[in-house]
């Protein structure tokens, strides 16, 4: 399999398509339930579009030399797939599945963050910054 | 994914700009303006009739006189609403520059964005450094100060490669200090220049302060010639350079040329790799090579060569090769046609010389853009310093390498080209850091940094034929475009 491959835009692009996948994949889960987390996501998920604008604003706000450095080691399709599979994965107990998930989430945000760290600490700092709020959700639940 | 889009298919005729007004061209020579993605005339430029190069310095000249006595505060202004304006169209200025001059989107940003940064500096210039000095009681009862003056009318003649960024090193500056500008920009390039004129005339600079023809070497030479030119600011080729600081030497004036280049990164063996190999690609293949500050020759040191090589290579030959406004594309078409023969012409003679091509950029094929004029990723090995490919200035997106056994080796064969305007290193060490930047004859230095982009409020370096003249541009414009009276005071 092809090695995925962004430049700066591009990768910020996708994440803001991810924004929106992540909506579209877990609203349904939390609509399910009831829970302190389901409530919690449902909070975060309705502040997808603000996100989205967040990646866009410094997607427009950073121009820096650095660019067009090609950014590698990001396998954010897998990592789709497999929140995916979690949430369609009819054995494991709906909680289960958003902590699990939240964990996915969460660790991507943080490769993102780590990739952008040398490229432009703005852009790398919004993926740090919505890290903590997913995380936050675990630790108030 | 997908390609953004473009703001206009055809801009038509480009009218030229003098004291104020748009007009047509009265000449009879149009040429097509190209988009190299896809080779297809996106508008015509006019090769402008002498007639109309005197009248654009006459226009400059009687503004002069007004412009020069408008206050500081007011010139200043004028460069907070131009700032204003091209914050507001960023955007369609680097989707045109991408359209006309092939590179990718997001290195068209960042020439809007450096371009931007020169309205910043000369707006902090006008507050600041062009007051000039003072110091009271030199003698007994008497004081002296320095201040400093507009001399008139400049010519600033532009570069295909960065259309917009480079005049931009000079025009804010100009107009800050008091003086009154001619632009010639690239003939090649000219469409993005054009829309950026567009938004100028929105910000009603008085008639006569920003004039823009277009033409070739027989318009530059007449505006430069022409007696009420004061000097002339110029960023292209080393070989057009040369002829142009002769010529103001003749006539006694100013000149400030920024030329070619053919930079060296030295790679030690101590270098973080990770970080080094993008930075590098980033480096040697964007802009497809069409920088000034482009790394050129990679010379490993020592075991570097195995560490960085193979690691190069196969990051360069997954370089996404298209048009620029895919926002995924890292490599994109040459400026031109010729610039595809002339590169690819550079490749062969590389290979005539017993280099060894470890990837030929020379087939490629993009599938969506069949006519435009890309050259793949190209890197030669075992290339020696003596070589043509190691000594001149290619263009394009290829890089040689050259094997190094130490760090003086590294230095040495660096500093043989007959260019000076950029080297880089990489390495963990400070000492051998600093044993570089003492040694190396270059005038923008790069310490793990593969673009040594000088940042506007810094002067744009370059040595030995990269740069002819005494200061450079960005901040240090201001002494180029100023001179100094000096007054010594008493009062009875």
């Amino acid at each position: 399999m092809e090695d995925e491959r962004y430049t700066f835009s591009s990768l910020l692009n996708k994440m803001m398509e991810v924004e929106r996948v992540l909506h579209d994949i877990i609203m349904p889960l939390v609509k399910q339930s009831d829970t302190k987390i389901s409530k919690q996501l449902l909070i975060y998920l309705d502040s997808t579009e603000r996100r989205v604008s967040d990646i866009q604003w410094v997607k427009d706000f950073v121009v820096v030399e650095m660019t067009l450095e090609p950014i590698t080691g990001l396998e954010i399709d897998g990592i789709l797939g497999d929140i995916r599979r979690i949430a369609e994965d009819n054995n494991i107990p709906l909680d289960r599945k958003l902590t699990d998930i939240i964990s996915i989430v969460a660790r991507l945000y943080e490769d993102v963050a780590e990739k952008l760290r040398y490229i432009s600490i703005e852009a790398s700092d919004v993926f740090t910054q919505f890290r903590a709020d997913l995380l936050s959700i675990l630790h108030r639940t | 994914m997908a390609v953004l889009p473009e703001v206009k298919r055809d801009y038509g005729k480009i009218p030229i700009y003098i004291d104020g007004k748009f007009r047509e061209s009265e000449t009879d020579t149009w040429v097509g303006v190209m988009n190299p993605a896809k080779d297809e005339v996106i508008a015509r430029v006019p090769f402008v009739t002498p007639e109309e190069v005197d009248e654009a310095v006459e226009a400059a000249v009687r503004a002069f006189d007004k412009w020069r006595n408008v206050p500081v505060t007011t010139r200043v202004q004028y460069l907070f609403r131009m700032k204003e304006v091209l914050e507001k169209h960023k955007e369609e200025l680097a989707r045109i520059i991408t359209q006309n001059h092939g590179k990718a989107i997001d290195d068209a940003r960042g020439e809007v964005r450096r371009m931007i940064e020169n309205v910043e500096t000369a707006i902090a210039i006008g507050y600041t450094l062009l007051k000039g000095e003072r110091l009271d009681q030199i003698a007994s009862g008497i004081d002296e100060y320095v201040v400093r003056e507009p001399l008139g009318a400049f010519a600033i003649i532009g570069p295909f490669n960065f259309p917009i960024m480079s005049p931009f090193w000079f025009i804010p500056h100009a107009i800050v200090v008091g003086d009154t500008v001619v632009v010639k920009p690239s003939e090649i390039t000219p469409v993005a220049f054009y829309w950026l004129n567009k938004l100028i005339n929105e910000i009603r600079l008085p008639p006569g302060v920003f004039n823009v023809i277009y033409g070739r070497a027989e318009a530059g030479e007449r505006l430069i010639s022409h007696r009420d030119i004061q000097g002339v600011a110029f960023v292209g080729s080393t070989s057009v350079a040369k002829k142009i600081y002769e010529l103001t030497g003749k006539l006694g004036k100013r000149s400030l040329l920024q030329a070619s280049a053919k930079n060296y990164a030295i790679v030690m063996p101590d270098a973080n790799i990770e970080r080094t190999i993008p930075n590098l690609i980033s480096s040697f293949y964007g802009n497809t090579g069409q920088r000034c500050l482009a790394n050129a020759v990679l010379v490993p040191v020592g075991d570097a060569y195995e560490k960085v090589v193979p690691k190069f290579v196969e990051m360069a030959s997954k370089l996404k090769i298209g048009y620029g406004l895919d926002e995924s594309v890292e490599l994109t078409p040459l400026v031109t046609k010729k610039a595809k023969e002339r590169v690819i012409s550079y490749i062969n003679k590389g290979v005539e010389e017993g280099a060894k091509l470890l990837l030929d950029g020379r087939n490629v094929k993009v599938e969506e853009y069949p006519n435009g004029y890309f050259v793949g990723p190209t890197v030669f090995d075992n290339v020696t310093p003596d070589m043509v490919i190691a000594q001149e200035e290619i263009f394009g997106p290829v890089a040689s390498i050259i094997r190094a056994d130490s760090l003086d080796e590294a230095i040495e064969m660096a500093n043989s080209t007959k260019y000076g305007n950029a080297s880089s290193i990489f390495t963990s060490s400070g000492k051998v850091a600093r044993e570089f930047r003492r040694r190396i004859i270059a005038g923008n230095v790069g310490i793990n940094v593969g673009i040594a982009a000088p940042m506007a409020f810094f002067p744009f370096g370059g040595m030995k034929e990269s740069f002819f003249g005494v200061v450079h541009g960005q901040i240090t414009a201001l002494e180029f475009l100023t001179d100094t009276k000096v007054v010594i005071e008493r009062w009875w």
